[in-house]
Formats: structure tokens, C-alpha cells, sequence
């Protein structure tokens, strides 16, 4: 068996030191890929937090992917779940660009350039974006990212081209990239 | 030699290429142009950059703000909403004018009327009636 499943067992058995290691393991990832999607720093904690409770209160009986898809797919549901309540919430404009300096991400972020990166990808469309945050901080393939959203995998890949060339671009016009 | 241009080799880093021959030949150019391989390399090191960002320190372990924070919410908007309910009931109470009662003056002195139509010949009435 994958360790990494042992260790997801042995964390819904009380084992603090399972549940510690793959807090360590995972949570960065799952953070940016939380705080990509919803676009607040104040929920990505939250649906980090709530990926891991919601990973050892329901452990998968078909183990045939890894621990970092099953976690990923948690915390991908749960900050669509959480993007939708904030737009209600606050009647966000899908098309309001993201301001320099906004503190949507500053709590969370410790670097400037990686503040300008989250700036970037924030201001993509929701499609594009999506797809990039899935495939760079999720690492799902392009077959996983055209399952999950029942899109075909030439428009996976044409949106993660798009995706990219745009943030390159914006970085470089920033002086963020050469 | 002809050289691939940024959008080429951005594509061919992603994978996004759709077409497997076009990866070949890319690959088999790139093994013997420096130029382009540079500009790959620069590729790679921004797409490095833009796919790495790194949250700050872990804060997760322990901590359950997040349902607190949203029941908070809850909480409060529901006493807002409970309050202007009570507002705007209490000032619709106040708006509605409540009818005049009008008291004939055979009650002021403590007795009830007299049936009036007690011994009243319905033959008088029609009788009484114009004619057309």
C-alpha cells in the first residue's frame, strides 16, 4: 500500500504524528491551489483545514490513486464551494481585476513575487485559470483536468497555452520576469 | 536554420502541442540549436516561477476559526435581519389608522335601543313605496 495512504489510516486512528506529517506534506500546495481558486486568503486556510477533516472522516475504499489527488479533489470541491459563497456573499464582480497590493492575498503570501504571480493568475478568467491552477498546483494531467470539467483535452491544453502566455506577459510588462 | 518562435516553445514545454509530429521534429531541432534552447530554458524558469508560489507558514493544525467565524456571521445577520423585521413591524402598527368608533347617543345613557322595525306592518312599507 502507498505510505501515504498508511499515513491518512494511521492519522484517522489518532496517530498525531501521521496526521502532523501529512499536514506538513500537503498543506502548501493546497493552500495556493485554494487561495487560486477562491481568490481569499481567509478561506484557503479554511478549506485546507476542512480538506484534511474531510479526508480522514471519509477515507476512499477504492485506493487506486494517490493521497495528494485524493486531497487535491477535496480541496478543488470545496473552493468552488467557497468561490460561489463569496460571490453570493459579497456579489463579487467575476470581471473585477485584482489590485496591486490587495490584501485578498497578502495575508497568505510572504513573498512579493509570488504575490504578483497570485495577482496574475487571480486576473485570469475563471476558465483559464481553473485550468492552470488545476494542472500546476494540482498536478492533474490533461486527461483528469477534461474529465473533471467534461471539456475536451485539446481545450485543456489550449486554455492552459493561453493561460501562461497571458501571466508571462503581465509578469514580464510588471518587471516581475525577464 | 529556422527557429521556433516563444509561442512554439511554450508549447512545446506545456504539452499542449496537437500534434506528436511536431513534438519530434521540435525535439530533434532543439538537440542541436542552442538559441532556441536558451530561449527554452527561459521558458521553463518562468513557468517555474508562476507555478510555484508558496503560502506562508503552517497555520492549519488545530485551528477551526472558519466555522466559528461564519456561524459569527450567521449570527449576526440573523439578529439584523430579527431587528429591522421588529423596525419595520413596529412602524407599519404605528402608520395604520384605527377606524372611528362612533357611539350614538341612545348608548350614552346606559340603555339599548328599541327595536325599530318591531311593529312595523309590511304593508305600510309597500304602501309607502313611490309608484313608477
Amino acid at each position: 500500500m502507498n505510505s501515504d495512504w498508511e499515513l491518512l489510516e494511521n492519522a484517522v486512528k489518532g496517530d498525531r504524528q501521521a496526521w502532523s506529517m501529512l499536514v506538513t506534506k500537503y498543506q502548501a500546495k493546497l493552500k495556493s491551489l485554494a487561495l487560486l481558486i477562491s481568490g481569499s486568503s481567509q478561506s484557503a486556510e479554511d478549506i485546507v483545514q476542512e480538506t484534511f477533516m474531510a479526508a480522514i472522516h471519509s477515507i476512499p475504499k477504492n485506493r487506486n490513486g494517490t493521497v495528494k489527488g485524493y486531497l487535491n479533489t477535496i480541496a478543488y470541491r470545496l473552493s468552488l464551494k467557497e468561490l460561489h459563497r463569496l460571490r453570493r456573499e459579497i456579489d463579487l464582480d467575476e470581471t473585477e481585476p485584482i489590485v496591486p497590493g490587495s490584501n485578498q492575498i497578502e495575508a497568505l503570501l510572504d513573498d512579493e513575487r509570488d504575490k504578483a504571480v497570485a495577482e496574475t493568475i487571480l486576473n485570469l478568467d475563471f476558465d483559464h485559470r481553473l485550468i492552470l491552477v488545476l494542472r500546476f498546483y494540482g498536478e492533474y494531467t490533461f486527461e483528469e483536468m477534461a474529465d473533471l470539467l467534461q471539456i475536451p483535452v485539446g481545450t485543456a491544453k489550449s486554455r492552459l497555452f493561453y493561460a501562461v502566455r497571458y501571466c508571462r506577459q503581465e509578469l514580464k510588462r510588471r518587471g516581475i520576469i525577464e | 536554420m529556422t527557429h521556433y518562435d516563444e509561442d512554439q516553445l511554450l508549447a512545446f514545454e506545456l504539452g499542449t502541442l496537437q500534434d506528436e509530429k511536431t513534438t519530434v521534429e521540435m525535439t530533434d531541432h532543439l538537440a542541436g540549436c542552442d538559441l532556441c534552447r536558451l530561449k527554452l530554458e527561459a521558458i521553463r524558469k518562468d513557468i517555474g516561477i508562476i507555478a510555484s508560489i508558496r503560502s506562508s507558514e503552517n497555520r492549519v493544525i488545530g485551528r477551526r476559526t472558519g466555522n466559528l467565524r461564519r456561524l459569527l456571521i450567521s449570527t449576526i445577520r440573523a439578529a439584523a435581519l430579527l431587528l429591522i423585521g421588529l423596525i419595520i413591524g413596529y412602524a407599519a402598527a404605528k402608520s395604520i389608522r384605527k377606524p372611528e368608533i362612533c357611539v350614538s347617543g341612545m348608548y350614552i345613557g346606559g340603555q339599548a335601543p328599541a327595536d325599530s322595525l318591531a311593529g312595523f306592518a309590511v304593508a305600510d312599507a309597500i304602501a309607502a313605496l313611490p309608484l313608477p
